[in-house]
């Protein structure tokens, strides 16, 4: 029991220390682009490949925008919250996942948003996207994650008993 | 006597999903999507996981976190490369035939869409630009390959994302932990 609690909380750090520098990485990119213009234009290139970068739809920090638009902000700031409140709360080793019914509830928001926003019924601020997108963040540590360090354990079990 | 049976491959699966995950990441237009957080990329490993679920029988063991995790690492990998392989086909095919007589051919249509305003500006505009990127034949074998190797990174990740949630999703109402007890 001890050795599974043990790998949990080795996981769940790893996990929240590679998100955490994820997100410091989306922040860093516009603080950095004035004196270290290459290594911003670095982040910029990686993040492209995961985000429109859209600079109308995006937050600015000293002037420029993150590496990635609001919506993608909140989901990664809202994952990254997500995992910390997970920390908080499941002490228990046992990896529980909620019902499908909130995962549905916390990305209809988003989703509502999106076909709204493509169909021209309006046009999204940042703040509305950004807050859609924390909620979804945030929602999504509860099906991932769990089932992320079952993985890991079942896995690691396997190679243990060859 | 209750016979147990093993669990299908995951491969036929894996490759489904690596099919849409390669085909969105690939054609000019469609990667569009990948634009919104590699939303692509994570329906390709929640449609990994859809099918494996669907080879599964009652007699079987139902499907695990691990299953997931392995789907989705497939997909992603098996996604990267066919984005890359779709991506360098259409700069083959592109070459020998006009690139401005398919440029007029893409400006008259997104032009048409522009005058109905049924999408916004800047993803008109963000579409233009991904379509001018593939036609213009500019990624060079460096930036394939360099696209290549980050995208065997992300894709994998968000891919196996896309798994778990189609885990929560597909998954039967009677489970409410990972473990399936």
């Amino acid at each position: 029991m001890n050795t599974v609690r043990l790998s949990r909380s080795v996981i769940l750090t790893a996990l929240t220390v590679a998100v955490s520098l994820w997100c410091v990485a989306i922040i860093s990119a516009p603080l950095l682009k004035s004196g270290y213009a290459a290594l911003a234009d670095s982040l910029y290139d990686f993040f492209g490949h995961i985000c429109h970068q859209s600079e109308a739809r995006s937050f600015h920090i000293a002037g420029f925008p993150l590496a990635v638009c609001a919506r993608c902000s909140g989901i990664y700031f809202g994952f990254l919250a997500g995992i910390v409140v997970l920390i908080a709360v499941q002490k228990s080793p046992r990896n529980k996942v909620p019902a499908r019914s909130v995962l549905i509830a916390a990305l209809a928001p988003m989703a509502l948003d999106v076909i709204c926003t493509l169909a021209g019924v309006y046009e999204s601020a940042a703040e509305i996207r950004a807050c859609t997108g924390l909620l979804a963040g945030f929602a999504g540590v509860f099906f991932v994650v769990p089932p992320f360090i079952e993985s890991l354990g079942v896995l690691s079990n396997a190679n243990r008993l060859r | 006597m209750q016979i147990a049976y093993d669990k299908p491959s995951k491969y036929r699966a894996a490759v489904l999903g690596g099919l849409i995950v390669g085909a969105i990441s690939g054609i000019p237009g469609l990667n569009f999507v990948n634009c919104c957080c590699c939303a692509g990329v994570v329906l390709g490993g929640l449609l990994a996981y859809y099918f494996y679920s669907q080879e599964l029988t009652p007699e079987m063991p139902p499907a695990e976190a691990s299953d997931a995790l392995i789907l989705g690492i497939l997909s992603g990998i098996i996604g990267a490369f066919l984005g890359t392989v779709i991506a360098v086909l259409v700069l083959v095919i592109v070459g020998p035939i006009d690139a401005q007589m398919l440029k007029n051919i893409f400006d008259a249509l997104l032009k048409s869409v522009e005058d109905a305003g049924t999408l916004p500006q800047e993803q008109i505009d963000e579409t233009r630009r991904q379509i001018e990127e593939s036609l213009s034949g500019s990624m060079t074998a460096m930036g394939i390959i360099s696209s290549l190797f980050v995208n065997l990174i992300l894709y994998p990740i968000f891919a196996v994302i896309g798994a778990f949630l189609g885990q929560a999703i597909f998954r039967p109402k009677s489970v409410s932990t990972v473990s399936g007890t």
